[in-house]
């Protein structure tokens, strides 16, 4: 059984316009899936299917084997969270320690949970000392992390993060990674929504390409390294991909296209060793 | 917009600022109505006396306290200057005025005084009131005094939001002004102002949507669930009695 089953989601905007036009995916227990795709490719509407947010014209959505219907959205909002992209839309309470607190109140949790989750969240993100902060002490760093947090608290089995990592400088974003993937090791189902290509080799296992209707499927370097398809989509490689592809195409690399600093660092070390002695 | 600026002093720890919000505003909102009921000058100086004991007993700067006042004043004193001239009552012969129809009323310079110290001690009571709580324990005790739900929550997420607004403001304004635009008297201006006003009402929008998405997606059913509520004490009733007592006080002099 996978975790979520998407089968032919249809969905209209109010004025007609199609925005998702028969998507099916599936994705697994503890799996990082990428979600990628142009502008206006549907992914942040696709996203609002997850949790009953949004309802589609026809298709059906599943998790955890049950149909998302009116019926069971409090069921399905214990299960599945979304980390929205502008954390301003998520930190309305007066301090941090009431907005983390926020989900498992409504999850009617005693008193003593709800402080041992809200201060577990605040710790997963290293947010502990602004508990008592107000949303406009805090940087836009710091808000994107509180407003994982908040998502956190009530521990779902899905994480649902739509741009992560927008407008987060080098640093933050890499923290942002981590964080992503330690809470997929603790067994968590993460899809991200993101159009920084450079990280999802990082970020997820899977990825999804999303126009409308879902492109192609497949590993992280299968598709990110297909060329062809991600400009067919106006997106690009990773830079790295992208560097070492047109490397292949000089006859200079021959082995697999690299997606991570780490990769290329051995890659060109491979190079080199062949082509000049390099000792390494 | 100076962000927060009436909170910068709403966790000092005076006596005003420890006594328990609902007691507090009770007690000085039935302060407030007997300020606004004297009928004398006695009272009315008694009034203004027991307001600035108010203002030293809860630490607030006299800098910040001048600075709200300075409001109410430009509001109260026109009425204090024109009142005795235009309140009926035995006219004060001024040797400097021709005519004894435009001499001030001695009743008219009693009122005059009447308006402007009870306005006074009202607006140096509600400046208590609201400075010595963050504006969501206020809003918090309000609802727990009979303030609809909806209501409270109107007010909360309206001083959430009200900064991010004012900042899209400012950020549009200087757009416009990097791009040449000039504020003028005409209706070009008011056109674009219009747009401007138009946009920032879809935008919030835009982002009242946001928030209920954020808030449904965690399980909002309809009620805001807030922070524990702070036990009543003894010391609160004590200076509840005070305040009752003072506020009846000015009521007999």
């Amino acid at each position: 059984m996978s975790i979520i089953e998407i089968e032919d989601l249809v969905y209209c905007y109010p004025d007609g316009t199609r925005a998702l036009d028969g998507v099916s995916f599936r994705a697994e227990k503890s799996e990082s899936l990428a979600l990628l795709g142009p502008n206006g490719a549907g992914k942040s509407t696709l996203l609002l299917h997850l949790n009953g947010l949004l309802h589609g014209h026809a298709g059906t959505v599943k998790v955890l084997d049950r149909l998302v219907e009116d019926k069971n959205l409090s069921w399905l909002r214990r299960h599945v969270g979304i980390v929205f992209q502008d954390p301003d839309d998520q930190l309305f309470m007066p301090t941090l320690a009431e907005d983390v607190a926020f989900g498992p109140v409504n999850m009617d949790l005693s008193k003593d949970q709800i402080r041992e989750r809200v201060n577990w969240a605040l710790q997963s993100v290293g947010l502990e000392d602004f508990k008592e902060k107000g949303p406009h002490h805090l940087s836009f760093g710091q808000k994107k992390r509180a407003a994982l947090a908040t998502v956190l608290s009530m521990k779902p089995d899905v994480l649902v993060l739509d741009e992560p990592t927008s407008n987060l400088d080098p640093r933050s974003k890499m923290q942002m990674v981590h964080l992503i993937r330690s809470l997929q090791e603790s067994g968590t189902t993460i899809i991200t929504a993101t159009h920084d290509v450079n990280l999802v080799p990082y970020l997820a296992d899977r990825t999804v390409l999303l126009d409308k209707k879902v492109a192609a499927t497949g590993s992280v370097k299968q598709i990110l390294g297909d060329r062809k398809l991600m400009e067919s989509l106006g997106l690009e490689m990773p830079i790295l991909a992208d560097v070492f592809e047109r490397l292949n195409d000089e006859g200079i690399h021959s082995t697999l296209t690299p997606m991570t600093k780490e990769e290329a660092v051995d890659a060109i070390t491979l190079i080199l060793k062949k082509n000049s002695g390099y000792p390494g | 917009m100076s962000h927060f600026y009436s909170e910068r002093y709403s966790r000092l720890e005076s006596p005003i600022h420890l006594w328990e919000p609902r007691v507090r505003i009770i007690s000085l909102f039935v302060l407030t109505i007997s300020l606004a009921m004297t009928s004398s000058i006695r009272q009315a100086t008694a009034g203004l006396m027991i307001s600035f004991c108010l203002v030293l007993i809860s630490r607030l700067p006299l800098s910040h306290v001048v600075r709200f006042m300075k409001w109410p004043a430009i509001f109260l004193l026109p009425l204090a200057i024109i009142v005795p001239f235009t309140a009926g009552g035995d006219k004060i012969v001024m040797p400097f005025l021709s005519s004894s129809d435009i001499a001030p009323s001695s009743q008219g310079i009693i009122l005059g005084i009447l308006l402007l110290t009870r306005g006074l001690s009202a607006a140096i009571v509600a400046l208590v009131i609201v400075s010595t709580a963050p504006f969501t324990m206020t809003i918090r005790a309000l609802e727990d005094l009979g303030l609809p739900d909806s209501l409270a929550q109107l007010f909360l997420f309206t001083y959430r939001y009200v900064f991010l607004l004012s900042d899209q403001l400012n950020t549009m304004s200087r757009s416009m002004k990097s791009k040449g635009f000039v504020k003028r008297s005409d209706l070009k201006t008011l056109r674009v102002l219009a747009m401007v006003l138009t946009m920032l009402f879809i935008r919030s929008y835009e982002r009242a949507l946001g928030v209920y998405y954020s808030m449904l997606s965690r399980g909002y059913s309809g009620e805001l669930t807030g922070s524990d509520r702070c036990k009543i004490k003894c010391k609160d009733f004590a200076k509840s009695l005070l305040v009752v007592g003072a506020a009846f006080g000015i009521c007999v002099l």
